[in-house]
């Protein structure tokens, strides 16, 4: 079944123009968001998906610049765009919730007149209907007493209930698209579990389509439709959820899965993390970015940047253990096993 | 907040009390008599004016009744500034047009202070923002003096656009306002200077917090964002910085009073330390130190009025 | 928010307002009081387009011509114009407070003289001197008409001396029981005071106190006896009459002389108005219909209101002006030079009477004094220049030039006459060579303190530091230099208990150019009058005794109306002076004056003490 491309996002390029150098943050990325699905992003940071998505709304600063690359949505290059035609974009068609709720509020604006002055301002609407509204979303979120909690600030707030507030201040225009920049990460977990269940809540009721950015596996399982996993500026597998989940093809991606706890870890067994860091943006290497903490990487790895090599419709990999001349690697036998426990678990829900 | 407000009232005033006693003996342990009656003059005649003022007793005695006096509110005659006037009289009749001189170079500090402030946050690190720095570091190490002697010298003299002195009239029309203008710019760009860079710095910090995004996200223009959101945080610490600028420009427009012939309170207090008039020096000093005080107070309040954290003491009901 | 910003505005506007109006409110006594003086309105208008005399006068008497206006700057508004505590501005007290004899310039005499002003005639004395008589002239009067009699003159001198208010210029001391008055011991009736009658004035002096001449008693009538009006100053008294306001502002204050304040704003200005009512004094000497007084005390302000036509004269002190022409000068009396400490313990060498000598004829004073202060008089004379004597001939009338006297002219320095510019570097050289030989051929290496008072005390420590090292010889002598603040350095190290210093180039002291023996820094010191005593001292005590005898004799003993005898000593002590040279005088301060167009000071040369009789400018 192809669903309708909501957005279409082809070799985004954003460059970082410091004292240092050129930093290359993003460095060719391509994905399509489609209508009602959820689209993650994984990567460590630094990875460059917050730069990506932010540069789907406008929203770099200072020395940020994108090179070159298309987001085509409903017919136009988002990426073209002067500032007056973003302020028609943001809120309206696309909407972003940040990763801290503790400073993406104002701190120093009443919580109700900061959802409030959407409407005022962008919707021209009058004081009275601009709170009846404000209240009717703040309920909506899950706020008790929102008459109460209108004329607060937003440090009597907690993490989880000022998210719900920033979830609110997205939903308010209405938007088409809904970016997740890391929403649950600053907040403990039993609160994220709440604000995930908000935010698909929100999202079956809205009738939006989704970008959600992350590090953490565990929630990508709970929400994507698709799977983009980014490492350093690129998009290193990209797939449905359960393309990545059962049949993960990426060195990167195994490294990510394996140091992922979860309950099909048996006792004893250590979570394997990734050594070294991220290679330095300003001076990206030759070849792979990943190749040199790549335990199974190819000498190929280090001199020349592997292609997007396709293993299905929907799912794609840059490595060059895919190249049909390359020796056949196994993925690591703990994965393995955690991967067959959780297809086996899968198959059990389904038939029963 | 009101016991906040309580507590501030009783640290100002410990701190008010240590001051006039530190002044008090700073005052009469500096070199100098305080009658500087030529030495011709008759032992007794010079006895006589010593026991009046009890100058012949010892120090703590004289600050005894010094004390006393303030107890009761009577700070005094002026023994030589303005001899037989009482100090308070004194204080009020130059306070007019110091206050007057500085309500308005204040009115022109703040907007012009905050306008460029934003302009050069907005624009930082730009052509602009390298420019204006420049001059803002620039008017705040010249001495206002230098430039009040140059604004008169070239606008008030070669120009002719403005008197040279300020207008001799018993109230305020618009002659005299008229030649207030070059003492009131004198004393102003120094206070635009100081805003403008605390701005600068403080909304350049602003401009960068997740917030700000969150209001560009919202979709509200670049405008809105920086009026409605970016403004008013950055002047959590402007509040502060202005109300002590505006004493730091109450006490130091000395020169500026002399330049412009300006009949200000510097003026007499330079009078009143020079020659030894230490009753109305100290009566000076208590205004200012009282002034300094609420001023400090009101500062500390205008954080709350700003920012709602301080206001309810952060308190969370959650 | 548009609310609340509405709201800011609006407090920030009622404030404005309030304060507008409170400033409105200080000012507002003189305000009222503005209206005293009648032709208000054309005092506004004058006052704001600066130099425009040539139109009519509005409410004065005299229609036809034209108003005489003198704009004149001065520091700061008077401190007071109570004539019993003004401390500095004589004149202008004197101009609204008229006193029995004012001094002035005398257009017969071509002199500064003291004539009479609410007096009649000369005082008369007694026979044994002691007793003199004033008779005041009849028919003056206040300037709301009441008429000004010898009580009027005698509250103002009750008060004046009054214990409770304690004034600055009590005048009592020489008089019959004043000090006993003063002290508490005696009543007012028992002063060597009283009403005679109606209009006469009679006062009784203690013996050795009396004026010496009828001049000296003339003199005795100084700014603070200047006439005050009764009901006005009690209506200045506080509850317990300690403190009085009087003089504080246009309302606390009435006019007795010829001029009346019709506007003070603190601080600010001063104007005073000629007074038309026919009834006070000293109104054919007396110019100016006007007089507006503006308070400036930068320097530069004032030369640039002077060049833009505001002003009738200014003083322009500033190097760039030392070439135009036309400039007047007042020297004031003063002499300002180097203090030598003989007895100083820590160089022997300032002992020796010939080191003294070398450094007092080894200072170029014409060449140095002028790159340092453009406007001073560089002299080498111990009393200053224009020094003036009484002449013997006509003590009471006439004074002659003290240096050019004879008795002035035998003075010698060591066997060399003295000379004003008192600079001979071969005599300074031979001197230097004796010092060093007596030190024992040892270099005599010196640290003078100066003041840190400003850049150009240390300029002109620096001069003389570089006049004497580049003319003695680098190995027989070498001055240093060490700064010192100023305003510890007179208590702390050139007081006379304290003595701490061994050359010091900064300060001097006063002189009245009249009685230039008669210093006015000596004070009594264990019952000896030493010269200077406050910040140096004789080399040797011998010499000290000798100088005192002969102060004595002419301040207080034998010669006090020998005025012969009273020139000859004056000329021994300065010789005694110059030959103990514990001081090397240098110069004595100036001031440049500049005239506008249309007014001429009466005198080409200002006078120490009354300038250019600026109430006698000729208007042109």
């Amino acid at each position: 079944m192809e669903r309708e491309k909501i957005l279409e996002v082809r070799d985004l390029t954003v460059n970082f123009h410091t004292y240092a150098g050129i930093v290359q943050a993003v460095r060719g990325v391509s994905f399509d968001l489609y209508k009602g699905e959820t689209l993650a992003i994984v990567g460590e940071s630094g990875s460059g998906k917050s730069v990506t998505v932010k540069s789907l709304m406008g929203l770099l600063g200072g020395t940020a610049r994108v090179e070159k690359g298309t987001a085509m949505y409903q017919g136009q290059n988002l990426l073209a765009l002067d500032e007056k035609g973003w302020e028609k974009i943001r809120s309206r068609e696309i909407a972003m919730i940040f990763q801290d709720p503790l400073s993406s509020l104002n701190p120093i604006m009443k919580i109700g007149r900061q959802i409030e002055e959407i409407f005022t301002i962008l919707h021209k609407t009058s004081r009275a209907e601009a709170k009846k509204r404000s209240l009717e979303l703040m309920r909506a979120v899950g706020i008790p007493e929102p008459e109460k909690r209108y004329n607060q600030y937003p440090f009597h707030f907690s993490g989880g209930m000022r998210q719900r507030i920033v979830i609110a201040i997205a939903l308010a225009s209405n938007p088409k698209i809904m970016i997740c920049d890391e929403p649950t990460t600053a907040l403990d977990v039993t609160i994220q579990a709440q604000v995930l269940s908000l935010l698909g809540e929100m999202q079956r009721n809205h009738d939006l389509s989704t970008i959600f950015i992350t590090h953490d596996l565990g929630v990508v399982a709970h929400v994507a439709d698709r799977v983009a996993v980014m490492y350093a500026g690129k998009i290193v597998e990209y797939g449905t959820a359960e393309d990545i989940f059962y049949d993960p093809r990426h060195p990167y991606t195994w490294s990510l899965m394996a140091s992922m706890p979860d309950m099909d870890l048996e006792s004893g067994e250590a979570l394997v993390a990734l050594q070294g860091t991220p290679p330095n943006m300003l001076v990206p290497p030759e070849g792979d970015a990943f190749a040199e903490r790549n335990p199974w990487a190819l000498k190929l790895d280090f001199d020349r940047q592997p292609p997007m090599f396709k293993i299905s419709d929907t799912h794609y990999a840059a490595t060059w253990l895919l190249h049909p001349s390359a020796p056949k690697m196994q993925r690591p036998a703990a994965l393995e096993r955690r991967i067959q426990k959780s297809i086996a678990r899968k198959e059990a829900r389904a038939n029963g | 907040m009101l016991k906040y407000i309580i507590q501030r009232i009783i640290a100002a005033f410990c701190t008010f009390v240590v001051v006039v006693v530190v002044v008090f003996f700073v005052l009469h342990f500096m070199p100098g008599e305080i009658l500087d009656l030529s030495p011709k003059i008759d032992r007794s005649v010079r006895e006589l004016i010593m026991a009046k003022y009890h100058l012949n007793e010892p120090l703590i005695v004289q600050f005894g009744y010094t004390m006393r006096d303030y107890l009761r509110l009577d700070f005094g005659y002026s023994l030589k500034v303005r001899p037989g006037v009482p100090v308070m009289n004194v204080v009020l009749e130059r306070l007019p047009v110091t206050i007057q001189l500085n309500y308005f170079s204040a009115i022109v500090i703040l907007p012009f202070g905050m306008i460029f402030g934003i302009l050069m946050a907005v624009k930082k690190d730009t052509i602009f923002d390298h420019i204006s720095s420049t001059i803002v570091i620039l008017l705040i190490s010249v001495p206002s003096f230098v430039l009040a002697a140059l604004m008169q010298y070239i606008l008030g003299f070669k120009l002719e656009w403005f008197p040279l002195i300020l207008e001799a009239e018993p109230h305020l029309t618009w002659t005299k306002f008229y030649s207030m203008i070059m003492p009131i710019l004198a004393l102003s760009f120094g206070g635009i200077a100081s805003i403008a860079r605390t701005l600068r710095a403080e909304m350049a910090e602003v401009l960068t917090m997740d917030f700000m995004m969150l209001a560009k996200a919202k979709g509200l223009t670049y405008r809105q964002t920086l009026l409605r959101h970016a403004l008013r945080n950055s002047c959590v610490p402007l509040a502060s910085t202005f109300l002590y600028l505006f004493l730091g420009v109450l006490s130091s427009s000395l020169v500026i009073e002399q330049i412009f012939g300006v009949p200000g309170l510097s003026k007499t207090m330079m009078a009143a330390i020079n020659g030894h008039d230490h009753w109305l020096t100290m009566g000076i000093v208590i205004f200012y130190c009282f002034i300094g005080l609420f001023m400090a107070i009101l500062a500390d309040l205008s954080y709350g009025v700003v920012d709602p954290r301080i206001r309810m003491g952060g308190k969370k009901d959650e | 928010m548009k609310k609340r910003l509405t709201r800011i505005l609006s407090v920030l506007l009622i404030a404005m307002l309030l304060l507008t109006a409170c400033g409105g409110g200080g000012n507002s006594g003189s305000q009222t009081s503005n209206n005293q003086g009648g032709n208000n309105s054309s005092t506004e208008d004058k006052t704001n387009n600066g130099g425009s005399e040539d139109e009519a006068p509005a409410g004065d008497g005299s229609g036809e011509t034209t108003e005489k206006v003198l704009r004149i700057t001065f520091g700061d508004t008077p401190t007071t114009l109570s004539p019993f505590n003004n401390a500095s501005d004589y004149e202008l007290v004197n101009d609204i407070h008229a006193t029995l004899y004012r001094e002035v310039y005398d257009v017969e005499t071509q002199s500064k003289a003291w004539l009479p002003c609410l007096a009649e005639g000369d005082p008369v004395p007694s026979d044994d001197m002691l007793t003199w008589t004033v008779k005041m002239h009849e028919g003056y009067t206040f300037a709301n008409g009441d008429p000004i009699t010898a009580n009027d003159f005698a509250y103002s001198f009750k008060m004046l001396n009054d214990p409770k208010l304690a004034n600055r210029n009590i005048t009592l001391s020489d008089l019959v029981n004043g000090e006993a008055y003063l002290a508490g011991e005696c009543a007012w009736e028992d002063v060597g005071f009283k009403v005679l009658d109606d209009y006469t004035l009679q006062f009784t002096f203690e013996k050795d106190h009396e004026p010496a001449t009828v001049r000296d008693m003339r003199a005795f009538f100084w700014m603070g006896t200047g006439v005050i009006h009764q009901p006005t100053f009690e209506a200045t008294l506080n509850a317990d009459g300690t403190q009085s306001s009087y003089g504080s502002s246009v309302d606390t204050l009435m006019s007795s002389g010829l001029y009346v304040v019709t506007q003070l704003i603190e601080g600010q200005s001063l104007v005073l108005e000629r007074r038309t009512d026919g009834g006070a004094p000293m109104a054919d000497i007396f110019t100016p219909d006007r007089v507006e007084y503006t308070a400036v005390s930068d320097p530069n302000t004032v030369v640039q209101l002077f060049e833009q036509g505001k002003l009738s004269y200014c003083v322009a002190n500033q190097d760039e002006y030392a070439n135009y022409s036309g400039a007047h000068f007042v020297y004031t009396p003063n002499n300002y030079g180097i203090f030598l400490n003989s007895r100083t313990p820590s160089v022997e060498a300032l002992k020796d009477v010939n080191l003294r000598l070398a450094l007092y004829w080894g200072l170029d004073r014409d060449n140095v004094v002028p790159t340092v202060y453009g406007t001073a008089m560089p002299s080498a004379y111990l009393y200053m220049p224009y020094a003036t004597m009484p002449d013997p001939a006509d003590p009471d009338n006439a004074t002659i030039d003290y240096h050019s006297s004879p008795e002035a002219q035998a003075i010698r320095i060591d066997g060399h006459p003295a000379t004003q510019s008192g600079y001979d570097p071969e005599l300074a050289k031979e001197y230097m060579q004796k010092a060093y030989e007596n030190n024992g051929n040892q270099k005599i290496a010196i640290t003078a303190l100066y003041s840190d008072y400003n850049d150009k005390a240390r300029t002109w420590a620096e001069a003389v530091q570089s006049c004497w090292n580049s003319l003695f010889d680098p190995n027989m002598f070498e001055l240093s230099l060490q700064a010192t603040a100023n305003a510890t350095m007179y208590e702390e190290n050139l007081a006379r208990t304290a003595l701490k210093y061994d050359i010091c180039i900064a300060g001097g002291w006063y002189q009245d150019p009249s009685q230039a023996w008669n210093n006015t820094n000596w004070v009594p010191d264990d019952s000896i009058y030493a010269y200077n005593s406050q910040y140096c001292i004789f080399a040797d005590d011998e010499t000290m005794y000798k100088w005192n005898e002969l102060f004595e004799q002419n301040a207080l003993g034998d010669y006090k109306r020998n005025d012969q005898g009273k020139l000859e000593n004056a000329a021994k002590m300065e010789e005694i002076l110059y030959n103990d040279c514990s001081f090397i005088p240098c110069y004595s301060s100036g001031n440049r004056y500049f005239f506008a167009d249309g007014v001429r000071p009466i005198v080409e040369e200002g006078d120490w003490s009354l300038e250019f009789y600026r109430m006698q400018t000729i208007f042109e």
